[in-house]
């Protein structure tokens, strides 16, 4: 391989230093390229580290490690049969809570503050699975409380399904879109780089603001998700323990935090040194139609970044 | 790899009226297009998985291709990254036959749940209503 | 980032001052050649003086010589920690519980008992010593300080292709050593899980003192390292590839840039995955991730983790780069030797290309063995069977280079040298190590060694008798390049001698009393009965006097090269006779390496050619008409 590579660099005997002579057909192979390249590999190496370890520690999850009656990874949900029940109205929301948050706790689910009665009047909170005798018992007992109960029998998964909202709190919606703006600030990237190789460099500063400004609104919703997930909503024990989604919840949180949150740090990496690049770019004659290959290196870069977002989104969410 | 440039300047010049605005529209229905099939297809893992794989490899390539100019570059870029590729998916298939195969548990159902009132796990203080 | 504001291949050249410049026009006018003409771009002639500001010159230097001797500096005095940490390994292991002299001294009032070393401290030690020597010692001086100062120079280039960044990945190793340093003294003082770091040991701030905080300043200072290399290793990819001087085919580079150029591959493409690892054990630790942590697992009653994640994840992902890092540890030293071992054959290299087509099977297969440090780990067995065969199998490319080096050797007409009998050192120990690791690899047999003394002694015969004979080699052959004068020879031949005694008196016991079953990693052994014997007492004691000697023996070359630094006699620009580039300029060199970029017309290995009235032919002088066939076939053998 390393021999492949060097002779297509130095086609001819006497190997030319720092002359970046172009090849018949094709771009000029720059030290900065050659460079980049191999840093892009490092970090399909690195990602791979990250993705693959998410890959197989789904792939061998047990079947019953989530399930819609119990927190992440209890062993209670091995035990087929067991019937819980979701309280769509709560009725008396302060009795309720008192009622079940003991059950909650003896099932390892602790909710702090107000948030267990914050998710009873969501009408997202379902009691823990039980034989079904004892929950008859125990949905007679919230009927008299005003209550309003539908019976829910135990399912379980290996890994939190899309779409599921009893074990998975990720928003595809909004993901979607954000995969979209990604994907805008590409372009825009790219036609930054297209407008400099035209000689237009006045176009190239737009091309590359709006792709730091799209860059950001990507970071931001990003930053928003987090927000959301880890402590503005409160969710039913089978996402997590405490009702809300950590690092520390379950595997797949701890997956997907990792993943994500290293994405989004090479997105902010990316965005910094696109700051740098359009205040350099001020300058007028900075980059030119022959010299322009920092704006070609670190659009390498934000490209690969998108690239790993297309596979993030596809692995993380939809799948 | 098929167009060949005679100067540097044309090559410059093909890459600066690349086709990018289609590639883009094509990502977006892409993208779209994905988030419809997942929506449809939730519940069927096999389909789910290999549907999307596909398509998320197609955008994956588009971008590779012609964001990032392998398109127009030379060889040597594949010199770097099929080796990265190759490493990348002999590390994962290795990881999976002790780390990727779910745990098969045949006494689970025998030893535990055939005694119905054996302890649960680990923090099980004893089911009270 | 952007890579241009780390400096691009020609973006720092700065203003020349007129009499430099007339120097180098009256240098190319004098000395020109007009055959190539592929360069004619002007920048081989532009060479500008080293900084005058002593920061900018010595500390914070884009110079890859300055970088070089950096990185030498550092690892040296590293070396030196590393070395009294595995002393008082040894000393625990001859005579257990007593007092260890200085060390109880200074600890007495931490320890809080009457002198005798505490388990835990132990562990620390051994941990301690292997990262400090891996991490700190032997990468950095084989690819940093070797590889920082030889690459330009012996490629016939002014400077790496991106000076700013390898100046970088200097000072990252800063925040590395700082840290490490830090975990000594931080509440329940550094990290006792061994080099390795398994989780649940590494895993659980509970789990022993040493777990507290120190091993998240190991986690965070490996991360350091790490990123240091891989900028190091970027830097030299592409230097090689793209910076070579006319004439310099692939082919016809020496050895050692061979060897550093496909470590820093290894690098590039194994170290990332350390690094993933690293950042999911430090979550684990410090946000609660659920990577290493099986389920339902608590340990002395605390409430545990989530878990729902996989032990042995750990051990794959840290040996899928540990084992291609023992590979970045020895084939630069394997690179050094072939280069030495020629020169003072004066022959060339026996089977050029073959041993380059053999460190690059080393290097890919090194790729896919990670698994044999780990049959004992519950692997499924069918990765076992696996990882045997193709650890067999990389025993074949080593066998061909050690042939090779025989093949060179033989009727040489051989100078013993110092830096010529450390390579020969080199040889014959990598052949003890190298079939000690061929025991292992078969999992039978493995299944009864693994964790025990033989495992350190097989470590010890390629990481010591291997690598450090090879960095001993490169300091005793570059050191006249490097400071401009010479080491002393005699002193360095008796160090040669203490050295290889003392080295085997330590090491090659281990591999019996290893068979015998004595575990590695314990400060006890003694409270199994089976090693409870005169005869394995005698075995630990004996090592120990031999490991003190061994310690002792190095403050020849601590005085040598100290004196040397200041009072050697000048060295010549290639004192040796030897062809590479790099002894075609001044000893040391000017901060441009060269006056004019040399053009090379041969392989590195033309020595004794016939028709040649000296028995070398340096790369900057084309073959006599007589052996124009040569140029056809440059690697004879
Ligand atoms: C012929 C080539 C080699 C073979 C077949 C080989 C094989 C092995 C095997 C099977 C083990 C695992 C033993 C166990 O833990 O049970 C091992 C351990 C080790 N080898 Fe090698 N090896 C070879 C060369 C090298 C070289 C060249 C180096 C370093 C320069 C090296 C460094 C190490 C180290 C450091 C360990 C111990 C790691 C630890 O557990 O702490 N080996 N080797
Ligand atoms: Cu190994």
């Amino acid at each position: 391989m390393a021999h492949e590579t060097a002779t297509a660099l130095a086609p001819d005997a006497p190997a030319s230093p720092r002359s970046a002579k172009p090849l018949q057909g094709h771009s000029p192979v720059t030290p900065g390229k050659v460079a980049m390249w191999f840093f892009l590999a490092t970090e399909v190496m690195f990602f791979t580290g990250l993705i693959g370890t998410y890959i197989v520690l789904r792939a061998g999850s047990p079947p019953t490690a989530y399930s819609n009656l119990f927190p992440p990874a209890s062993a209670k949900a091995e035990r087929p049969g067991l019937v819980g029940l979701r309280i769509e109205q709560p009725g008396d929301v302060e009795a309720v809570a008192r009622l079940i948050r003991p059950l909650y706790e003896a099932h390892g689910a602790y909710y702090e503050g107000h948030d267990l009665e914050h998710l009873i009047e969501q009408g997202h909170a379902i009691t823990p699975g039980l034989e079904p005798e004892k929950t008859e018992a125990l949905a007679a007992q919230l009927r008299s409380l005003g209550a309003t109960v539908e019976e829910e029998s135990l399912h379980t998964y290996a890994w939190p399904l899309p779409y599921d909202t009893h074990t998975n709190p990720l928003s595809i919606d909004l993901t979607a879109v954000n995969t979209f703006i990604l994907i805008c600030s590409s372009v825009t990237m790219v036609l930054a780089l297209a407008a400099i190789q035209r000689g237009d460099a006045s176009r190239m500063r737009l091309w590359l603001l709006a792709t730091i400004v799209i860059g950001s609104v990507f970071l931001g919703v990003q930053v928003y998700e987090y927000r959301e997930l880890m402590f503005g909503h409160v969710y039913p024990p089978g996402i997590s323990a405490d009702g809300h989604f950590r690092p520390s919840s379950s595997l797949f949180a701890s997956c997907f935090f990792t993943m994500t949150g290293f994405h989004g740090a090479h997105v902010a990496g990316g965005i910094i040194s696109l700051l740098i690049l359009f205040l350099t770019a001020l300058k007028p004659g900075r980059y030119t139609q022959a010299h322009h290959s920092p704006i070609e290196l670190v659009g390498l870069y934000w490209h690969f970044v998108d690239l790993v977002w297309i596979i993030l989104f596809t692995v993380v969410y939809l799948i | 790899m098929a167009v060949t440039y005679a100067t540097h300047e044309e090559q410059e010049a093909a890459e600066a009226h690349a086709p990018y605005i289609k590639v883009w529209v094509v990502l977006l229905v892409l993208t779209v297009l994905e988030y419809f099939y997942a929506k449809l297809m939730a519940g069927n893992m096999t389909a789910l998985v290999l549907g999307l794989l596909i398509l998320a490899g197609i955008k994956a390539a588009l971008v590779a291709l012609y964001f990032m100019h392998v398109k127009f570059e030379g060889r040597w870029v594949y010199a770097i990254m099929v080796p990265a590729g190759i490493l990348a998916a002999i590390l994962v298939l290795a990881l999976m036959p002790d780390i990727g195969t779910a745990p098969e548990n045949p006494d689970v159902e025998e030893t535990v749940w055939s005694a119905p009132n054996a302890p649960l796990g680990r923090d099980e203080p004893g089911v009270r209503v | 980032m952007s890579t241009n504001s780390l400096g691009s291949a020609d973006g720092n050249i700065e203003p020349v001052s007129e009499a430099t410049r007339a120097e180098a026009r009256a240098a190319s006018e004098g000395g020109g050649h007009g055959d190539h003409g592929g360069h004619g771009h002007g920048h081989d002639d532009h060479v500008h003086p080293a900084p005058s500001n002593f920061l900018t010159r010595y500390i914070f230097s884009t110079d890859h010589k300055i970088i070089g001797i950096q990185f030498l500096f550092s690892g040296l005095l590293f070396f030196i920690l590393g070395g009294l940490l595995a002393l008082a390994v040894r000393w625990q292991l001859a005579w257990p519980w007593s007092r260890v002299p200085i060390l109880s001294t200074i600890m007495e009032g931490e320890w809080k008992t009457g002198g005798q070393m505490p388990p835990e401290f132990y562990n620390k030690l051994f941990t301690m010593h292997a990262t400090v020597m891996i991490f700190f010692v032997i990468i950095p001086l084989l690819t940093g300080a070797f590889g920082n100062f030889l690459i330009p120079l012996m490629i016939g280039a002014r400077d790496m292709a991106f000076p700013k960044l390898n100046m970088l990945s200097y000072w990252f190793m800063w925040p590395a050593f700082i840290l490490m340093l830090q975990s000594f003294v931080v509440e329940g003082g550094a990290a006792e899980a061994g080099w390795t770091s398994y989780p649940l040991l590494a895993l659980f701030r509970w789990a022993t003192p040493g777990s507290l905080n120190g091993q998240t300043l190991w986690l965070m200072s490996l991360l350091f390292a790490g990123v240091s290399s891989m900028m190091g290793s970027i830097n030299y990819i592409t230097t090689i590839l793209m910076l070579r001087a006319p004439g310099m085919k692939l082919f016809r580079m020496p050895m050692t840039v061979w060897a550093l150029f496909i470590t820093a591959l290894l690098q590039a493409f194994a170290l990332p995955v350390l690094t993933s690892a690293l950042v999911m054990q430090l979550l684990d630790r410090t946000v609660g991730t659920n990577f290493f942590t099986p389920v339902a697992w608590s340990v002395a009653n605390q409430p545990g983790p989530v878990g729902g994640g996989q032990t042995i994840l750990w051990q794959h992902l840290f040996w899928f780069y540990s084992h291609p890092a023992v590979y970045i540890m020895i084939l630069p030293a394997m690179g050094i030797v072939s280069d030495v071992i020629s020169t003072f054959s004066r022959k060339p290299l026996f089977g050029y290309k073959p041993m380059v087509f053999a460190i690059a099977g080393i290097a890919f297969l090194g790729f896919i063995v990670w698994g044999h440090h780990m049959f004992q780990s519950g692997m499924n067995p069918a990765l076992g069977a696996t990882f045997m065969l193709s650890t067999m199998m990389i025993a074949l490319p080593s066998a061909i280079k050690t042939f090779n080096w025989i093949g060179t050797l033989w009727s040489g007409s051989i100078h013993f040298t110092t830096p010529m009998l450390f390579a020969i050192g080199f040889v014959s120990m990598f052949v003890i190590g190298g079939l000690s690791g061929i025991f292992m690899a078969a999992t039978p047999v493995d299944m009864h060694i693994h964790d025990t003394y033989f495992i350190v002694g097989h470590i010890h015969y390629v990481l010591f008798g291997g690598s450090t004979f090879g960095i001993f080699a490169a300091i005793y052959y570059w050191f006249p390049k490097m400071f401009g004068r010479m080491m002393d020879e005699r002193l360095g031949k008796i160090h040669f001698v203490l050295t290889f005694i003392f080295f085997n008196g330590t090491f090659f016991l281990m591999h019996i009393i290893g068979m015998h079953g004595h575990p590695r990693r314990i400060a006890t052994p003694y409270e199994y009965e089976f090693l409870n014997r005169p005869g394995i007492h005698f075995m630990n004691e004996f090592m120990t006097v031999n490991a003190l000697l061994l310690g002792a023996s190095q403050l020849i070359v601590v005085y040598n090269f100290v004196v040397s630094l200041f009072a050697g006699p000048r060295a010549s620009e290639n004192p040796w006779r030897a062809n590479t580039l790099e002894w075609a300029t001044a000893s040391p060199p000017p901060h441009y390496n060269f006056l004019k970029i040399p053009t090379v017309y041969h392989a590195a290995y033309e020595y004794s050619v016939p028709g040649v009235e000296e028995d070398y032919l340096p790369q900057t002088r084309p073959l006599p008409p007589a052996s124009q066939q040569m140029v056809l076939e440059p690697a004879r053998g």
